[in-house]
């Protein structure tokens, strides 16, 4: 039981001047330091409000104080990234590493907090009770900051349609986090057995550059859309604090981890009953974007439509298309004036012959329907017609289905034009001093006019 | 003995500096708190455990962390609505003009003296929030004005946070007779440093001398 008072036996005395008696205190101060800072961080990236009650008696579970609870998947990944082994001088930092991962598989590490041991900056006699006190104001300090950087506000935001936070407990160096990141050392607790240091860094900004190897992202890519669509839970807390029972330090629960793997990360999602969390990936190797590997979707795009076969689905059905803009030889053209009047075509052959010697294939024609193209359905038949149709309305009827063959305003020859316009100017030119004394006469008429 | 002071200036809204005040003091007294002490016949003692909760600002863009006692949030709670109601009543007096106060949370000790003279109290350490009023114009900077708040007194938990680690002046653990001395032991689940909130409308000096220093002191003895 975590009691101020101490008592202390001469049983030995070990290196650094403690009784073994105070070396296993102390251990297990260092021991539980480690997993109650572990428990304060994840717990502070859940998305959900933490609250504690006061407690006038302390409960045998409350170290350093303080109503910490214990998630036991927590605990025994604590316990695995230190082996067994106490985070002593020498040994590297124990780390807590937080990710953003999206829907598409994209992860981006947020902040590492780590706790780190050197050389004590002085000598021990003995344990007093300011380690143990000052051990407890280092986690309220903790627990304090875990509030203020990004990472809290975007694990209130998460949600499984669009992002998670993950985190990932090791010992070991942390990754690096860009250039836009902040470091701050959140306290320091000075012991017989060394000086243990609480670092945070945390990016500053969530827009990546491209010296990361990724594309710009905006900094408010993952902010959420809307909130009442969304449950932003990063752990399932109550059903795991509804299922531990007995000892709350873990040490006599049944680890809950799915993935043996130390570095695997760890998914919290409080997904909706039924559905499987997302199986995770070894972290180590996605603690970057990429945007190499195939077609992306937005990050609020529905993430069913990735497994459908676009090819297929936005392939064009083979539609038979009326053909508008046909060139025609103008002898085809004749052909179908044949056809469809039956009629005199004298003037039509006549505008042919002068332009044939001209021009063959290159006059457009405007839209025209090929009969060959089409089904003619023969059940229909003309309105108001009698039966036989190809006399009267129904050949008016067919002739105006489409627009005519050709106009022959548009048909006339340019060499005939360009004589009937030379004639008339030069008609005018002889005209023109008749022009002249009309303009004369109606000018003097004017002038005549004003003066009365 | 000098105490340890440290100052904090911000300019903000009327409506945030209740939320301003509660989330630094809150912050401060977290650190400055501990469970309460039961004695036990040896002289030994056990120490109850200390709750927190997470608390939401409704003008500024913050979450911070305090003490899950419902005597400590009023008490706060009180000073700070009164600090702010203090502050806009002022700047409603003089129709929207800039106005500006301080309000200070001062932890200290009691030192008893010899009869006929009184205990004094001794501050150890002293946190002043010296804040202005401004009045915005439109709902845009608002809005750029409640995220900038909540960045500033982020900056501001973390050096609270910072500075409270760093090896410093703290009283030593009481005896059972003395603890009164050192703590405040009116509240029902927790035990934190004998604490005061004060606040007034003037500028405070950044820093002591020693004739404000004795003022203050005969002050604080005679009001306590």
């Amino acid at each position: 039981m975590a009691t101020a008072a101490m008592s202390y036996q001469s049983s030995g005395i070990t290196s650094v001047g403690l009784t073994i008696q105070e070396q296993k205190e102390i251990e297990k101060y260092v021991k539980f330091l480690s997993q109650k800072m572990v428990q304060v961080i994840v717990q502070s990236r859940l998305g959900e409000k933490v609250c504690t009650p006061c407690k006038a008696n302390a409960s045998p579970s409350d170290w350093f104080n303080l109503g910490i609870e214990d998630i036991p998947e927590v605990v025994v990944e604590t316990k695995k990234a230190l082996k067994g082994q106490l985070l002593a001088i020498g040994s590297p930092p124990l780390c807590v590493e937080i990710s953003l991962k999206t829907v598409e598989g994209d992860s981006l590490i947020l902040e590492n907090w780590c706790l780190s041991v050197n050389e004590t900056s002085e000598p021990f006699n003995r344990l007093s009770y300011t380690v143990y006190s000052r051990m407890s104001l280092l986690l309220k300090s903790i627990i304090s900051v875990s509030r203020i950087t990004p990472a809290y506000k975007l694990s209130g935001r998460q949600g499984a349609d669009s992002f998670v936070l993950c985190y990932r407990v090791f010992c070991g160096e942390p990754h690096g986090l860009g250039t836009s990141t902040k470091n701050c050392t959140i306290g320091q607790v000075d012991t017989p057995i060394g000086l243990y240091s609480v670092l945070l860094s945390y990016r500053t900004q969530l827009a990546l550059s491209p010296k990361d190897g990724a594309m710009l992202v905006k900094s408010d890519h993952f902010d959420h859309l809307t909130t009442d669509q969304y449950s932003p839970r990063f752990c399932r807390a109550a059903d795991r604090r509804r299922d531990k029972g007995g000892d709350s330090s873990g040490s006599g629960s049944e680890p809950v981890a799915s993935d043996d793997s130390q570095e695997a990360c760890r998914l919290f999602v409080n997904s909706p009953p039924g559905n499987k969390a997302p199986d995770y990936q070894n972290v180590l190797q996605q603690n970057r974007f990429s945007f190499d590997d195939g077609p992306k979707f937005g990050a609020f795009a529905d993430p069913s439509s990735a497994r459908r076969n676009l090819s297929s689905e936005f392939m064009l059905p083979e539609l038979p298309l009326p053909t508008f803009m046909k060139i025609q030889s103008l002898k085809d053209v004749k052909k179908e004036q044949e056809r469809a009047s039956g009629g005199s075509n004298a003037a039509i052959q006549k505008d042919v012959e002068i332009t044939d010697d001209s021009t063959q294939l290159t006059t457009s024609l405007g839209p025209v329907s090929n009969s060959d193209e089409f089904v003619m359905v023969e059940s229909l038949k003309t309105p108001f017609a009698e039966g036989d149709s190809s006399h009267d309305v129904g050949a008016f009827f067919r002739e105006c289905q489409s627009a005519p063959v050709s106009l022959q305003s548009f048909n006339r020859p340019s060499g005939m034009a360009t004589l009937e316009i030379g004639s008339q100017l030069e008609q005018f030119e002889k005209d023109l001093e008749g022009y002249d004394d009309l303009v004369q006469s109606l000018g003097i008429g004017a002038d005549e006019g004003g003066k009365q | 003995m000098n105490a340890r002071t440290q100052v904090f200036e911000m300019a903000l809204e009327g409506r945030q500096v209740e939320e301003a005040v509660s989330s630094l003091f809150h912050t401060l007294l977290f650190h400055r708190t501990l469970g309460k002490f039961h004695y036990q016949q040896d002289g030994k003692y056990t120490v109850g455990t200390v709750g927190y909760e997470d608390t939401d600002c409704d003008f500024v863009d913050l979450t911070y962390v305090r003490c899950s006692s419902g005597e400590m949030q009023r008490i706060v709670h009180k000073e700070a609505t009164a600090f702010s109601e203090c502050l806009r009543s002022q700047e409603r007096e003089t129709q929207g003009q800039a106005r500006s106060g301080h309000i200070s949370l001062t932890f200290y000790q009691t030192k008893k003296a010899r009869w006929p003279f009184p205990s004094e109290n001794i501050p150890w350490e002293v946190w002043n929030l010296r804040m202005e009023i401004m009045t915005l114009a439109s709902e845009i900077e608002r809005q750029l004005y409640r995220e900038k708040v909540g960045e500033l007194l982020a900056e501001k938990i973390l050096y609270i946070a910072e500075s409270m680690n760093r090896p410093s002046y703290v009283p030593k653990m009481p005896n059972q007779p003395e603890l009164d001395l050192i703590f405040d032991t009116g509240f029902v689940d927790i035990q934190p440093y004998l604490f005061k909130i004060s606040y007034g409308t003037s500028p405070v000096l950044g820093s002591f001398n020693m004739g404000t220093t004795v003022r203050r002191l005969l002050k604080d003895t005679l009001s306590i």
